[in-house]
């Protein structure tokens, strides 16, 4: 009778914990983000730079070297010039994490079957003029450093934030120092301007240059730099002109006018705590000339 | 200093709070009945894109972190009064000749009125909650909510004791303290828009620091949020200067 009762009794636990169990896919070794996770980025254009960019009528080059159509970089300047950086934040919410799939992701333009995890999640852009946008998205997570690299089109993807995007997230397992590698065999192959591009690896992400008139008419340098943190996050783009930054795109969050500590505070703070200051000499002056 | 007859004190002046119908009026009543009348006159107006947040909502959502500030403003009234009458009865004059310290009154008046400060607010906050007022604040933003309006109430000593150094009988600080109460209330309390020159002047009031904390934390505003953080350290100087200079004049000009 008294193992009947403590049978019955670990059934009603076990029961009463089922509800709670939640079986869930499982995730790859080169998957880091979780479902649920956020990131929100501040995206700066510095308008005050692209002088010489558009005077070298650079964007053209770039549209014939790395052509990325409609996410080209002069898209981002003419989008967001006319305000002060940081115009605007782009949060990213996941908001599910797929089952791993391998089939022709790149195709038509690159064959090769690729084993990849599909991310789904929200991602928009807040800007205090207007009222903020947000749509549903989805990535892909490869598994390794060469799909990678194809998914990035061999690193074109670079020469502008829009197209980089699409590749916010990477493998974790991927090799920085091997994606390079690839890269530059891959520009050696194809000859011509792109062998004059350097490519180096960080710990955490790849630096690429173009020395002046590497591209034939830029009469300064190109610089970018891509990092992407411990998760395989994008975690920092900037890409330069002549040493000055044309645009940068790192963490940062968007707080509102009125969430935001008025200049005015510092003023106060100071006024009022020289005012204390005085306030407790006076009264140090009064109780020692009572005694 | 001892705790014994601070205690004393703190007892005896909320038991005179109690007894003076005013006082009770004025600190308990009258931000009672501010939310009702507030609330059942604009609970049901549905305003956008209103004021400095630029949000949606019922109106009285809006102005319920102001009154919540402004009642605790009133607490200056039943200071300034006590004070004069004290005067006035001749008990600061007798409390001089007793072994009890000017540190030791002062701080029982501190204590009752953080006391008072607290009472009002838990009132507010339940029947604030009651008419649908408190749909975004958060449990820590409550606490936060009652840390803010304690700090608030030594700025309200500070007033009630200048307001009684410059006034010569009770009946005199009871309009005099309105000097520092009304501009305030009308500018400082974020009940309505104001142009951002208004708003500069109302950086000078300490309700502006509590109203402006209180607006955010109703809004569901994070903790992490540092301009919370600022006004409540402004608010600590401000009362601090407010408190010290209360006293300073006080002792100087108030107790003849």
């Amino acid at each position: 009778m008294k193992k009947m009762k403590s049978l019955t009794l670990i059934t009603l636990v076990v029961l009463l914990f089922i509800p709670s169990i939640r079986i869930s896919n499982a995730q790859g070794s080169y998957v880091g983000i979780q479902n649920g996770e956020e990131y929100e980025w501040a995206l700066s254009v510095y308008t005050e730079n692209w002088n010489t960019y558009i005077a070298d009528d650079l964007g053209a080059t770039l549209d014939n070297l790395v052509p990325l159509g409609a996410s080209n970089l002069t898209r981002v300047f003419n989008d967001w010039n006319s305000f002060a950086p940081p115009q605007s934040y782009w949060p990213l919410k996941v908001t599910s994490i797929g089952v791993e799939e391998t089939g022709l992701l790149f195709s038509p333009d690159d064959n090769t079957t690729i084993t990849y995890m599909p991310v789904n999640g929200t991602f928009g852009w807040i800007l205090s003029v207007f009222d903020s946008l947000e749509w549903d998205e989805m990535w892909y997570i490869v598994n390794d450093t060469s799909s990678f690299l194809r998914q990035t089109m061999n690193l074109s993807r670079s020469f502008s934030l829009y197209s980089m995007f699409s590749v916010f997230i990477a493998p974790t397992t991927i090799s920085w120092s091997s994606l390079v590698s690839d890269f530059l065999a891959e520009m050696t192959a194809k000859g011509g301007l792109y062998t004059n591009i350097a490519a180096t690896a960080q710990s955490n992400g790849f630096l690429l240059d173009i020395p002046a008139l590497g591209f034939e008419n830029n009469s300064a340098a190109i610089n970018i730099n891509v990092r992407y943190n411990s998760k395989g996050v994008l975690s920092y783009y900037k890409i330069s002109y002549g040493g000055k930054t044309l645009v940068d795109f790192k963490p940062g969050k968007y707080i509102p006018e009125h969430e935001r500590v008025p200049d005015e505070y510092y003023f106060v703070f100071i006024g009022l705590a020289s005012i204390l200051i005085i306030e407790i000499i006076i009264f140090i002056y009064m109780r020692k000339r009572r005694k | 200093m001892k705790r014994q007859r601070i205690f004393a004190f703190v007892k005896i002046q909320l038991q005179s709070l109690i007894k003076v119908p005013t006082a009770l009026f004025i600190v308990l009543l009258l931000p009672v009945a501010l939310i009702l009348i507030f609330g059942f006159a604009f609970g049901s107006i549905y305003v956008e894109d209103y004021g400095w947040t630029g949000q949606s909502g019922y109106l009285f959502e809006f102005m319920v972190p102001g009154f919540i500030a402004i009642s605790g403003l009133f607490m200056a009234i039943p200071v300034a009064l006590s004070f004069s009458e004290d005067r006035e009865q001749g008990l600061l004059k007798r409390i001089n000749t007793t072994p009890t310290s000017a540190a030791e009154f002062m701080g029982s008046h501190v204590i009752s009125n953080m006391i008072m400060a607290i009472i009002q607010v838990a009132i507010i906050f339940i029947l604030t909650f009651l008419m649908g007022g408190m749909k975004l604040i958060t449990l820590e933003g409550i606490i936060l909510s009652f840390v803010i309006m304690v700090i608030f109430s030594l700025s309200t000593i500070g007033f009630g004791l200048i307001t009684a150094t410059i006034s010569k009988s009770a009946k005199a600080a009871g309009g005099i303290v309105w000097i520092f109460l009304l501009p305030q209330q009308l500018l400082a309390a974020n009940l309505y828009p104001l142009p951002p020159e208004t708003q500069i002047v109302t950086m000078f009031m300490p309700l502006h620091y509590a109203s402006d904390a209180l607006t955010l934390l109703f809004y569901g505003v994070d903790l992490s949020n540092l301009r919370i953080w600022w006004d409540l350290m402004i608010l600590v100087i401000f009362s601090l200067v407010l408190i010290v200079a209360g006293i300073l004049l006080f002792k100087k000009y108030g107790r003849a």
